[in-house]
């Protein structure tokens, strides 16, 4: 018995058990954890953290470009992507859309605007040179509202 | 130690004590035998760990200063454009009318498909509609592979163009950005040798982005396109659509409207100034007219 003891104790895997099993844990209570919509009072789950891949833009209170601004988001900003339940009212237009949790806000960002890992920003790339701009608060939000307002497409290869 | 009640070294009154009683030297050289504790030191190592946190501490804050000189990248010129083009639009949000709600053309489709059609693949384009005729329509400088496109919603609603000849009016302005005629212009020498660059310790000119809105405003509200651009612009769109029927029709049918527009609604006055001129365009698209001289 106690030869049994000495060994498991001497084996190195063994000994991460503990911290591998806990980082799993913590990961699992992000990934399943959910918050309340405050609209329904229905519990939502979270399937990931996503990461925002445009220079600015905003989380809209509805799934649409022209809707109210809860705030405005930089590239880099993380959030997490509630699960959504397509359902057959909803347009096309509105499926194209995630709802997301931003700091204490929930709202809708584009889909195509979000990226799994942290994307490589422009102000991240040249911070001096980014800084020199010294943008104010209303132009953060018009260079946000631009992303809602280009009609943007790329050509591919058949 | 000597003895006596007395020490040897406090023998006036008033002289500085020394509270450390150090014996004599040939006592100390006896009891402490400085060459076996260099032996232990060396022996130790203790050199060469005080020489390694030494190496580490200069590695590390030459990388702080490496990561510290990086921050003043000047960003390249396919960096530059886009992010100063979208600056302009942001600076000019009240001139240009914008941010408005828009309807839904289906531009992004009918373009992208057009550009397909003619060959340019992997090209992203961004289309910003105006709500006001101050623009008609022009491609801003951006890299090799983005265009950012304005386009005003009066002018296309006025002359009722289909979508054919929207994406046509598109196809001449991404013709007219590939071609650099912007881009060269809002370039001072100045710009051109910070593009990659870094200007660690150095203070970027403070008039630089004040003189290229400027430019900016100038060739968009005023200054235009020549005459040369404008035959070179036409001749290369009229050499790519060739072969598609389709396209050379609605691209004439496109330059007529315009060119009717322009000669009898008197909003429009500016527009041969900027882009001379749709009536020219026409000559040169049925083969008359003589290329202007450089």
């Amino acid at each position: 018995m106690e030869g049994l003891e000495l060994k498991i104790v001497n084996n190195q895997a063994f000994q991460y058990l503990p911290r591998v099993l806990s980082v799993m844990l913590l990961l699992t209570l992000i990934i399943v954890s959910g918050d309340v919509d405050a609209r329904s009072g229905n519990r939502e789950k979270t399937v990931g953290v996503l990461y925002y891949r445009l220079m600015f833009g905003h989380l809209h209170s509805r799934p649409t470009p022209y809707s109210e601004s809860l705030t405005t988001i930089a590239c880099g900003q993380p959030m997490r992507l509630y699960e959504r339940k397509n359902s057959p009212k909803m347009s096309n237009q509105s499926r194209d859309w995630a709802r997301v949790k931003v700091g204490t806000r929930q709202g809708y960002v584009l889909q195509k605007t979000l990226a799994p890992t942290k994307p490589n920003c422009f102000q991240d790339q040249y911070p001096a040179f980014f800084k020199s701009f010294k943008l104010d608060l209303s132009e953060l939000y018009y260079w946000g509202r631009l992303y809602d307002q280009y009609i943007r497409g790329k050509s591919q290869v058949f | 130690m000597q003895g006596g009640s007395t020490p040897a070294y406090a023998q006036k009154k008033g002289d500085p004590v020394d509270l450390i009683s150090t014996p004599q030297k040939s006592d100390a050289k006896s009891l402490i035998d400085y060459k076996s504790i260099k032996d232990v030191l060396v022996n130790d190592n203790l050199d060469q760990v005080v020489k390694e946190r030494k190496r580490r501490k200069k590695r590390a804050s030459v990388l702080r200063t490496k990561r510290l000189i990086s921050t003043y990248d000047f960003p390249s010129r396919e960096n530059f454009w886009p992010f100063f083009s979208e600056y302009w639009l942001v600076k000019s949000v009240q001139k240009l009318k914008w941010n408005f709600t828009k309807p839904d053309y289906g531009l992004d489709s009918s373009f992208k498909k057009m550009l397909e059609k003619i060959g340019f693949l992997e090209k992203q384009f961004k289309v910003m509609l105006l709500d006001t005729n101050e623009i008609t329509h022009v491609a801003l400088p951006g890299s090799d592979q983005s265009y950012i496109i304005l386009l005003s919603l009066p002018f296309i609603r006025t002359m009722d163009l289909t979508k054919l000849e929207i994406s046509l009016l598109l196809f001449e302005d991404f013709i007219r950005a590939r071609m650099g005629y912007f881009e060269n212009y809002a370039t001072s020498k100045e710009l051109q040798k910070l593009f990659g660059q870094n200007y660690y310790q150095k203070k970027l000119p403070k008039s630089l982005f004040q003189d290229l809105l400027a430019k900016y405003d100038k060739i968009v509200f005023s200054d235009g396109f020549t005459f040369q651009q404008q035959f070179e612009v036409t001749t290369e769109v009229a050499k790519l659509l060739k072969g598609n029927e389709k396209f050379v029709l609605a691209y004439r049918r496109l330059i007529g409207k315009i060119d009717n527009l322009v000669k009898r609604d008197k909003s429009y006055k500016n527009y041969n100034q900027l882009y001379p001129s749709p009536e020219l365009q026409l000559n040169w698209l049925n083969g008359g007219g003589v290329a202007p001289r450089r």
